[in-house]
């Protein structure tokens, strides 16, 4: 019997969009990055603060951290503590890989599901932010993208853990 | 079932989870998650982790985190920390076991722009480590000051220890970054003063390295100028009250990066490597905070940091005593968990007892932070010294660990220090902010 072990699967219909998705996040942080250095320099240099820069900042945060996230999943970037591994074995780690993958998909469910529903009212009730109005349904749309692609990787993770079962080594 | 009972089981169930080796952010969140929904049911449950999860993704302080780390990276990879420890080299590399006092001066240097131990151990053992071979060296002496050098990164502002505090405490992050600078440079003496002794004992260990002519020694300063500037601009701009931390981290940043465009010190591929790395890092460390942000409130509808505060004044130790116990307790759990995790995990549950106790949040901030750098150099899960382990392959993982011994022993000097004069660590703070 096989008993595969494959934290850093990726889907194959998934391609590189990680990849691409993370490039996208990586050009928002350059340009947060430029926007801070602007915002200071402006508001000691010149006395001009950009009104609601942090704002744009924190929404921009969101894009950074939601589009970098399958990334970070695929790379098996998330810290785990791996003391019991050699004690586990090979049948205990597989064990292990699904219930991280079954725990995970349903908690994210959830809150792809809780936002959903969010981002619904906020592009219903045109809910923004509290000094420049920036819409919010995007950035609700952002995490259900993100963290439902999260899911997804797990979920098609937990397939292909599955599927290789009893495959060839 | 009382709300304890359940508390209780709840963090059984996140130990039973990072054992059986799910991640830690998920871990936490799922913890959170269903214990909440067992207390309060799931309409309670299911609001706190929407709620938590956009809060902690739009967190304008937290900004910190992916700016400070994309200058520590982007420093990494044009060379630049590679300048701050042949500067140190030329400066005190000479001297017996210098080579080793030079990594533990480019590990304190490079912390200034970088948050993350392991980046530090990473980036000054890879030059430092073939140099002290080179030198004959005993291994223990060499890899024992590189893995012990690199927890400065989690002291020495930015520190991504004292972000992570002051997302989950509530406490200024400036505050916490000034608080780092004179036990980040009394651990550093110490290190310093470590090698000192253990080639006073056993000249052998740390021979002394090749006289750099005074010319070259400037020259080395000139080269390492751009880094040292920014150090100064960003983390002095902080201290002088002009930047705030996340303009701190964004203008270092940008900083580096134009430096290192101008040197032409990065091609194209490797700055989008820099990049794809600092937004893996920085979403990992979200996730993290995430999952914190989800277990605090559990921990708090079920009231266990109180019902902890009546056991541990039950005791009758005393605040000092019961300081101890703690501090104990995270000596212990550093064996066995990683540094994150265990603050993540750890202070929501110690910090409002430290609070009750009377003692001062930005203090125990520090005090906490080292004791958890302690833990990357204790077995058998010291993060550092596997990461040493990987850049010295040939020496043997028992040879690290008594190298980091005598290190470690200066760590316990630096934290009894701390708790005998709080002031190391309040002065600069409290001066600046009153």
């Amino acid at each position: 019997m096989t008993l595969p072990n494959e934290n850093k699967t990726c889907p194959a219909w998934f391609g590189r969009v990680d990849v691409w998705l993370a490039t996208v996040s990586a050009a928002v942080l350059a340009l947060m990055m430029t926007f801070v250095f602007a915002g200071a320099i402006l508001r000691y240099a010149f006395n001009a603060p950009i009104p609601g820069g942090n704002e744009v900042l924190e929404m921009a945060s969101v894009a950074t951290v939601m589009l970098a996230l399958p990334y970070c999943t695929t790379q098996d970037a998330h810290v785990r503590i791996d003391l019991l591994d050699s004690v586990l074995g090979r049948l205990g780690r597989f064990l292990t890989d699904v219930l991280y993958r079954v725990i995970g998909v349903i908690v994210l469910g959830f809150l792809v599901k809780s936002y959903i529903a969010r981002a619904l009212d906020a592009f219903e009730f045109n809910d923004t932010s509290n000094m420049i109005n920036i819409p919010l349904w995007p950035f609700y749309g952002l995490i259900v993208f993100g963290m439902g692609l999260y899911a997804v990787i797990l979920a098609a993770q937990l397939v292909a853990l599955l599927a290789r079962l009893g495959g060839k080594p | 079932m009382t709300d304890i009972t359940i508390g209780f089981l709840g963090i059984a169930g996140m130990f039973l989870l990072l054992g059986l080796r799910v991640p830690v952010a998920m871990a936490m969140l799922a913890a959170g998650f269903f214990g909440t929904w067992v207390l309060n049911g799931q309409r309670s449950a299911v609001a706190v982790l929407s709620s938590e999860t956009f809060s902690a993704v739009s967190s304008y302080s937290l900004i910190v985190i992916p700016l400070f780390i994309l200058m520590g990276n982007i420093s990494s990879a044009a060379g630049f920390s590679r300048g701050l420890y042949e500067l140190a080299y030329a400066w005190v590399g000479r001297f017996r076991g210098g080579l080793a006092s030079a990594s533990i001066l480019g590990c304190a240097a490079f912390s200034a722009v970088s948050g993350s131990s392991v980046a530090t151990a990473v980036t000054i053992g890879r030059v430092a480590i073939p140099e002290m071979k080179r030198f004959g060296y005993h291994d223990r002496l060499a890899t024992g000051s590189v893995a012990a050098g690199g927890t400065l990164g989690f002291l020495i502002p930015p520190s991504t220890g004292f972000v992570l505090y002051s997302i989950l405490t509530e406490q200024s992050l400036g505050r916490l970054f000034m608080a780092g600078i004179l036990p980040g440079i009394l651990l550093t003496v110490l290190f310093i003063g470590a090698i000192g002794l253990i080639t006073f004992l056993d000249p052998s260990a740390g021979p002394r390295g090749a006289v750099v002519p005074l010319r070259e020694r400037f020259a080395r300063l000139i080269d390492a100028a751009p880094l040292i500037s920014v150090i100064m601009i960003s983390i002095g701009g902080i201290y002088a009250g002009v930047f705030t931390p996340v303009e701190a981290a964004g203008v270092g940043a940008f900083l580096v990066l134009v430096f290192a465009l101008i040197g032409r010190r990065l091609s194209v591929s490797a700055l989008h490597g820099v990049f794809l790395e600092t937004v893996k890092t920085s979403t990992m460390l979200y996730m993290i905070v995430i999952g914190a942000g989800i277990f605090s409130p559990f921990l708090a509808f079920t009231q266990i940091p109180q019902g902890l505060n009546d056991v541990l004044a039950g005791l009758g130790f005393g605040a000092t005593g019961t300081l101890i116990v703690i501090l104990l307790a995270y000596v212990v759990l550093g064996m066995f968990m990683d540094a994150l995790s265990m603050l993540v995990i750890t202070i929501p549950i110690v910090y409002p007892v430290i609070l009750t106790l009377g003692y001062d949040p930005i203090w125990f901030g520090v005090i906490a932070v080292i004791v958890i750098e302690m833990g990357m150099i204790t077995p058998p899960v010291g993060i550092n010294v596997f990461v040493v382990k990987g850049i010295a392959p040939g020496v043997p993982m028992s040879t690290i660990f008594r190298g980091v011994f005598p290190f470690w022993l200066a760590m316990f000097v630096a934290l009894v220090l701390l708790i005998v004069f709080p002031q190391i660590a309040l002065f600069i703070p409290n001066s600046m902010f009153g």
